[in-house]
């Protein structure tokens, strides 16, 4: 890819990034509730969550407050949380660590494990490997997460005592949510890679390696496999978007500190602007994944190059 | 045409994103006081779970019990609230009186007490504190605790002089509030200092919450080194904490997990009552539940005991008053028992038609089984005669819709936590109180909830507060629903624990049993 195509790629995604963070400012502000009431309580009389209403400018006119959002934008003034009255990246940035590790390694091992798991099933078609591993993904699938979650925690952490029920620390307490979330993209790219191994092993050029005497494993990993992962990459690309901000029973389930978990507390607070940070932080890994996903099928397909 | 190499950028954005967040303290700590299964009975820290994270360090700003849970351990007000008597007990302040006219309150300090950052506690803080509350550009959540406040002085180092506008007995009681938890002059939420027993050592967002002693505390040292709170917002989640071994006390745990932890040696389970009590209030003002003898009727139209029995697995209690014990003065009255047939002839008497309709909204997730509690109430009015249609609403959308007078619930549920009897009774039974959604009105009720804010002796402010809750009870303003428990788990040879009938835990005195 040209250098030219790229800052295009990364014009294109900040002018994405701008335009849902404000469709968020409109959307956030239709839903009805009223954030003052919220944060004050239920026992608080009205005229005290009208001068709270006040002091965060919300008795304004919309176009005032979405004036000053804009304003605030350029120097990445993202505004104060109406919940915890800390400035909103505060509260944001403390959570992108743990959720960028949840997503990574829990992408990563359903990844090892779902390519493997996914290549020897093809190559063992019909065993029991394969039967077990097909077993395995459809039980990924169709069991909820939450339930998993508390069941492994009940085994490791209550009756076993191996690792820590929940909360966020050294690297015992990534191990438990991260299987718990990749169980789920598991089973999908095991069953995605075996599917796609198998139709490519049935192509001519495969054929043509094995009998011009190319030995068994390269013509599986350098002719085949490489095939299979285009679908893959793309896949994984958006899932890897999709679960930085929609993890949220997982984190929930352990107590993780991430970005899921927190949108959805600001939702249920009216925190406009907390929700507003999230929002903008996601759309750009979103993006961002999208973006690196494009450019590492571009490596590994040269006919994506040509055009 | 050179390419952009994919296994350069990628990784390298990777660091960058890294690096980014690495530079708070929320790096992974390996701290040896935290190791999850470490055993509690050696332990110098005590860790306590919880369900939602801290909202803030500001005491004026509080609202929630959890937070104001870990604030109490930061702070100390004039005076305290007294489990036992309902009444208020000497904290900062040793003594108190009041002024011929009634208006006037002078507090003499405790002396010899500090501030974490080794500032002393004196009038000039109090003072200072009391005027950031009432300033309306604080916009402070609790500001109407104080309300009734004129001016606050201070006449000498440990001598303050507060004055109301009107004879105001209550003012006592609400100083008792977390909100007005005494602070050093120039308070800064960012870095919160306070007099209490223990002072922040360290916050990350979402994951816990660690106080250390405060080396400049008055009173007698805690027993603990720390206090670890940490938010597990999944109650299942923080059963399986207690039997894992990873905290000495957890809070709020789901009533699903009761007979299991009981079979748990190593546990305990404390069920202690709450000033919670839900209901689903009556729209006062709609017709035909204006009429007492409809609001009866409702009353005795639902098996209470049967839906705490089935839905909560019998954790909680059938409502025997309009204050739930646990609460200043509570008065056990007769409870509206089930009687469908009674319900049915009081109804007819009222000359309700069956198939009189009767909207019922509902949260979901706000209270213990909410929109199951919503379903099982219109079962039970249809077997009277009602057409009950049931509206769920998320609790953002729901806190504004039932703030409407006009609204088309005839029915709609609310939790009431106060604790203290002149705010608990007069925002919801007042009849031009603003936080009366029900729109209730009793002339008689009105009298004696204003009478008793002039009555400064405590055994006459309560008989003013007992015929207030015998009126109410009899008036029915609310489908009086069920009372809430609190479930504690901790673990066995903990004791000590001091549990505020508003949902609050003093873990101060807490030992554990070698």
């Amino acid at each position: 890819m040209r250098l030219g195509q790229v800052t295009r790629h990364l014009g294109a995604l900040l002018l994405t990034v701008f335009l849902v963070s404000v469709a968020t400012f409109f959307a956030m502000r239709m839903v009805p509730g009223d954030p003052a009431r919220l944060i004050a309580g239920q026992d608080v009389p009205p005229e005290v969550v009208e001068a709270i209403r006040v002091q965060w400018g919300l008795d304004r006119p919309l176009y005032v407050q979405f004036g000053k959002f804009l304003q605030g934008l350029p120097s990445g003034s993202l505004g104060t949380s109406y919940r915890t009255k800390s400035p909103v990246w505060d509260e944001v940035k403390p959570r992108l660590l743990p959720t960028f590790l949840l997503t990574v390694t829990g992408m990563g091992l359903s990844l090892v494990f779902g390519l493997g798991a996914g290549l020897l099933s093809a190559i063992r078609r019909g065993t029991w490997f394969d039967t077990f591993i097909a077993v395995l993904s459809t039980l990924g699938i169709s069991l909820p997460v939450f339930w998993v979650g508390i069941l492994l925690m009940m085994l490791f952490a209550a009756r076993l005592r191996w690792l820590p029920s929940g909360g966020f620390g050294d690297w015992r307490y990534l191990i438990l949510p991260s299987f718990t979330l990749g169980l789920g993209f598991f089973a999908s790219i095991s069953r995605m890679t075996r599917s796609a191994v198998l139709e490519v092993l049935q192509d001519d050029f495969i054929r043509t390696a094995k009998a011009k005497g190319v030995p068994h494993l390269r013509v599986l990993f350098k002719h085949a496999l490489r095939n299979a992962l285009l679908p893959i990459v793309t896949i994984s690309g958006l899932e890897f978007g999709r679960l930085l901000g929609g993890a949220v029973i997982t984190e929930s389930v352990f107590a993780w500190p991430g970005m899921g978990r927190l949108m959805v507390d600001s939702v249920k607070f009216r925190d406009y602007p907390t929700v507003q940070a999230c929002v903008i932080v996601l759309a750009a890994s979103i993006a961002l994944s999208t973006f690196f996903s494009d450019l590492l099928n571009l490596s590994i397909d040269p006919r994506l190059r040509k055009g | 045409m050179r390419r952009f190499p994919v296994w350069i950028a990628m990784p390298l954005a990777v660091a960058l994103l890294l690096a980014a967040c690495t530079s708070t303290k929320q790096t992974p700590s390996g701290s040896e006081t935290n190791k999850p299964s470490a055993p509690n009975a050696a332990a110098k820290n005590l860790t306590y779970i919880q369900g939602v994270d801290i909202s803030s360090f500001d005491p004026a700003f509080v609202t929630d019990r959890p937070t104001q849970t870990v604030l109490r351990h930061i702070f100390e007000n004039l005076v305290d609230t007294d489990p036992a008597t309902g009444g208020v007990r000497p904290w900062l302040a040793t003594s108190w009186k009041v002024s011929d006219d009634k208006k006037q309150w002078t507090f003499q300090l405790k002396s010899g007490a500090k501030f974490s950052d080794g500032t002393p506690v004196n009038a000039a803080a109090v003072k200072a504190t009391l005027d950031r509350l009432r300033d309306p550009k604080l916009a402070a959540a609790n500001l109407s605790l104080i309300s009734s406040v004129v001016s606050v002085e201070a006449p000498g180092d440990l001598e303050v002089r507060i004055t109301t506008k009107e004879p105001f007995a209550p003012l006592l009681e609400n100083l008792a509030h977390p909100g007005g938890a005494i602070l050093p002059v120039g308070f800064d939420p960012k870095s919160p200092v306070g007099s209490g027993p223990y002072k922040l050592q360290e916050r990350q967002s979402g994951v816990k919450v660690v106080l250390s002693r405060n080396p400049n505390y008055a009173g007698t040292p805690p027993v603990w080194a720390q206090i670890i709170y940490k938010p597990v917002p999944e109650p299942s989640a923080r059963s399986v904490a207690l039997e894992a071994g990873e905290a000495q006390i957890v809070d709020r745990l789901p009533p699903e997990s009761v007979a299991d932890l009981k079979n748990n040696s190593k546990v305990e389970v404390l069920v202690k009552p709450s000033t919670f009590q839900i209901s689903f209030e009556i729209n006062n003002r709609m017709k035909p539940f204006d009429d007492p003898r409809v609001r009866r009727a409702l009353n005795l139209a639902v098996d209470k005991e049967a839906l705490i029995k089935g839905l909560l697995r019998g954790m909680g209690s059938v409502p025997a008053g309009p204050v739930p014990p646990g609460a200043q003065w509570p008065m056990q009255l007769k409870p509206y028992a089930y009687n469908a047939d009674e319900a049915k002839k009081l109804l007819a008497e009222a000359g309700v038609k069956p198939g009189q309709p009767i909207e019922i909204w509902t949260s979901q997730g706000r209270y213990a089984k909410d929109k199951e509690m919503a379903e099982a109430v219109s079962g039970y009015l249809q077997a009277v005669g009602f057409a009950p249609t049931i509206k769920v609403m998320e609790w953002g959308t729901y806190s504004k819709a039932i703030e409407d007078p006009n609204k088309s619930a005839a029915l709609y549920i609310l939790g009431s936590s106060v604790p203290t009897l002149d705010w608990r009774l007069t925002r919801n039974f007042l009849s031009n109180s603003t936080n009366n959604l029900s729109g209730y009105k009793n002339a008689e009720v009105d009298t004696l909830l204003l009478q008793a804010r002039t009555v400064f002796e405590d055994s006459a402010r309560k008989d003013l507060y007992e015929k207030v809750q015998t009126k109410v009870w009899d008036d029915a303003p609310y489908l009086f629903l069920f009372n809430q428990v609190q479930i504690i788990g901790v673990q066995k040879g903990l004791t000590g624990l001091t549990v505020y009938g508003h949902e609050i835990l003093d873990f101060t005195q807490t030992k554990m049993a070698e």
